[in-house]
């Protein structure tokens, strides 16, 4: 009995041992994910969030489609703000649910991020690369998450609030005005006139102004389908000329003997071991070569290259997979009459679909993964979704690891799910082919 | 006959051919390069101003020789092969045996959800680890603050702390591949022979030390030369962590940035870098393969 309570107690202690362990090498994907459904700048904290909270898709939503800017330059304004801060040259108003308006001298630039249902009337529109410019229009009206002004308006403003805060030592005389610490005044319901010059911080709010200088919509981010595109791109024609690489080549080395099959064979094996060393070793050579061709910023090399690199490897996995086909087959498909077409087409090429099925899947991923060449040979304007990240990931400062951690899972995703669909064959495939396991 | 093997140069000729023109032909470019003073201005097309290309003989060779940086990348890959190695080998082990243990309840679970790093591409994985070990945001950190460590160490721009990062890194992405060989090796011990230990009298340890590791210890010396190997071509992990503070820790990383990761690339001398890699790599690997005839280890 007291053997059989050592045994239970054992097995229980190994048992959470191996959860545990497995939780820690699996937290690090896991929490990645967490942050990507965070609210934006909620990571400074002491305590780790294991389920996210308030969790959002906006980090997604940012990612994938953008956001627009709005510049307006204009003098006369009316903001209607959940919040926002007065910046005075003696003290600064902070208010509640409160509306501001009024006439600057002279014109002032407003800045808004995030806008939404922007409506503008009148004025000359002219399109450029990622923005539309209104000149001398009727009206404008923008919803943004935030208003900037950060050279102020001059002259007359009038505020409308439902509470106040006033920090400084000189407050103007407003009614109902009441000191409630050193140099910070409250006061409700106020309806002022201020003069002077204020700079302008606020929150969530709806600007309007009639006949407006200039106005100019931006449209940030948001190029991620172009990224999608080309790495779609790249990936696709990868699996396209391995296949055509290395379909053939294995049926050759498979089941024909010719003078030189076993030093290529071995030639390959031993490539594969170093092939990612060599790679980069060639890197210099083979940038020199296509800059004399004229081939760098073209997208459509890379998978020439992508696709040559992989040969050895997948040349040997498939030679390996046919090597499993029984040559019983063909002999009886040849005893029946068949053509040595017919054969390949009918009885070998069906039999060895989860090999290549398995070098299908591993030149996409391939494909769709590569950064160094990728980096080295394309500009901006042809980045995949690799190089994309890398950019992002040099400019943290720019990025919020929220928006970053969503585009890695984006760029991650596809090539998880093909992984799990495959992995049935790349299971036999890789078996058969006795590389791994 | 004859028509037959024309056939099979007909079949395989598109893949080498390929293979030829973008893997094989750049290697043997890149090594002439490594013996000329390629550099900006006359490489990849020469400009009027800059020196013409010409064939230095072994100079760039002797400059890396007493260069400090190159001294430095060399032992550093060094010392970081003998650190990775070590630990992956290690915990490769460890968790084959852990997840094969009769003891563990639910261990071919566990062991499907363990292969998800392998399903991930290595850039998604490297973001990864970089947001953990992120001064200010990282997880880690915000781990060892809660447990008392009121400064906890940049894991980002401190030579030695980054390293440990690397290796910590280099661990998570090689397990996968470790313990799956080990576990289908750990497999094919036969039942009775650790049955008849038991009625011997050896503790646990004793079977595992004395029996199943000598029984397995020749896949893991297969994994142990190739994962050495991926060390020590280590290129992209490094390079996507933190370039700059790792770029005269690792050779090919090295060889790189004197190319491509200035403002005035010296590609002579970043092709004979990354030739003295390769041939370290290469020599090493057919030691190795003498020694252990990998060959049929892979075969296997």
């Amino acid at each position: 009995m007291k053997e059989r309570k050592k045994d239970v107690l054992k097995t229980a202690l190994l048992t959470m041992l191996a959860v545990i362990i497995m939780g820690m090498i699996l937290f690090p994907v896991y929490y990645m994910f967490t942050v990507s459904l965070r609210p934006e700048g909620t990571l400074v904290s002491t305590s780790l969030q294991l389920v996210p909270q308030n969790a959002t898709l906006d980090n997604y939503r940012e990612i994938l489609f953008g956001h627009k800017d709005v510049t307006v330059m204009t003098k006369n304004f009316n903001i209607t703000a959940d919040s926002g801060k007065l910046i005075g040259n003696n003290y600064v108003i902070e208010f509640k649910d409160g509306t501001i308006w009024g006439n600057s001298m002279i014109t002032t630039q407003f800045n808004m991020k995030y806008a939404q249902h922007i409506e503008v009337e009148g004025g000359n529109k002219s399109t450029a690369q990622d923005q539309i410019r209104y000149v001398k229009g009727e009206f404008v009206k923008v919803s943004a998450k935030k208003i900037v002004s950060n050279l102020g308006v001059i002259g007359t403003t009038y505020l409308k609030a439902e509470s106040i805060t006033i920090i400084g030592n000189e407050p103007p005389n407003i009614p109902g005005l009441k000191k409630v610490g050193n140099n910070t005044y409250v006061a409700n319901n106020v309806n002022i006139k201020l003069n002077g010059r204020f700079r302008l911080d606020i929150g969530h709010s709806t600007f309007q102004s009639k006949n407006f200088f200039l106005t100019l919509i931006n449209k940030i981010g948001g190029e991620f389908f172009g990224y999608l595109k080309r790495s779609l791109i790249i990936a696709s024609l990868t699996v396209l000329l391995t296949l055509l690489f290395v379909v053939p080549a294995a049926y050759s080395f498979s089941r024909m003997k010719f003078f030189g099959r076993e030093h290529v064979l071995y030639f390959y094996l031993m490539f594969t071991q170093v092939s990612g060393g060599l790679g980069i070793a060639g890197l210099i050579a083979l940038y020199g070569m296509l800059v004399k061709l004229g081939l760098t910023n073209n997208i459509y090399v890379l998978p020439l290259i992508y696709a040559a690199g992989a040969v050895p490897f997948n040349t040997w996995l498939l030679k390996s997979y046919v090597d499993s086909i029984s040559t019983d087959f063909d002999e009886a498909a040849l005893v029946d009459g068949a053509s040595y077409l017919q054969i390949i087409r009918h009885v070998i090429f069906p039999m060895a679909l989860p090999g290549i099925a398995t070098v299908a899947v591993f030149a996409f991923i391939g494909g769709w993964t590569e950064l160094i060449i990728a980096n080295l040979l394309l500009n901006q304007n042809n980045y995949p979704l690799t190089v994309w990240l890398y950019s992002m990931l040099n400019d943290l400062r720019n990025v919020s690891w929220n928006q970053f951690s969503a585009a890695a899972m984006l760029f991650a995703l596809p090539v998880f799910v093909i992984f799990l669909l495959a992995q049935r064959f790349i299971r036999s495939g890789l078996t058969i082919g006795g590389l791994k396991e | 006959m004859e028509k037959r093997t024309l056939a099979a140069i007909i079949l395989i000729l598109p893949g080498i051919a390929a293979f030829l023109f973008f893997n094989i032909y750049p290697i043997v470019y890149s090594t002439y390069i490594a013996f000329t003073n390629a550099q900006l201005g006359n490489f990849p097309i020469q400009t009027p101003n800059a020196p013409p290309l010409r064939f230095v003989g072994l100079e760039n060779f002797r400059w890396a020789l007493s260069d400090s940086g190159f001294r430095s990348a060399f032992l550093w890959t060094w010392l970081f092969v003998a650190t990775s190695v070590t630990l992956k080998v290690f915990s490769g082990i460890f968790l084959a045996v852990l997840y094969t243990n009769k003891r563990v309840l639910g261990k071919a679970l566990y062991r499907s959800l363990l292969i998800i790093p392998w399903a991930l591409p290595l850039l998604f994985s490297i973001t990864v680890w970089r947001f953990m070990f992120d001064p200010v945001f990282g997880p880690v950190n915000i781990i060892l603050q809660n447990i008392g460590i009121s400064h906890p160490p940049d894991w980002v721009n401190n030579t030695v702390w980054a390293f440990v990062a690397l290796n910590i890194i280099e661990v998570w992405l090689a397990y996968p591949f470790m313990m799956t060989v080990v576990i289908s090796a750990l497999q094919s011990v036969p039942d009775t022979l650790i049955e008849a230990a038991i009625i011997d009298g050896a503790n646990y340890w004793q079977r595992l030390t004395k029996i199943i590791i000598p029984l397995v210890s020749k896949p893991i010396a297969f994994i142990t030369i190739l994962t050495s190997a991926a060390s020590f071509q280590y290129f992209l992990v490094p390079f996507l962590y933190n370039g700059s503070l790792f770029k005269d820790k690792f050779l090919l990383l090295y060889g790189y940035q004197k190319a491509f990761g200035s403002a005035l690339p010296q590609y002579g001398k970043g092709a004979a870098v990354m030739l003295i890699a390769t041939m370290i790599l290469a020599v090493y690997m057919y030691v190795s393969m003498k020694i252990t005839k990998i060959q049929e280890g892979a075969s296997q």
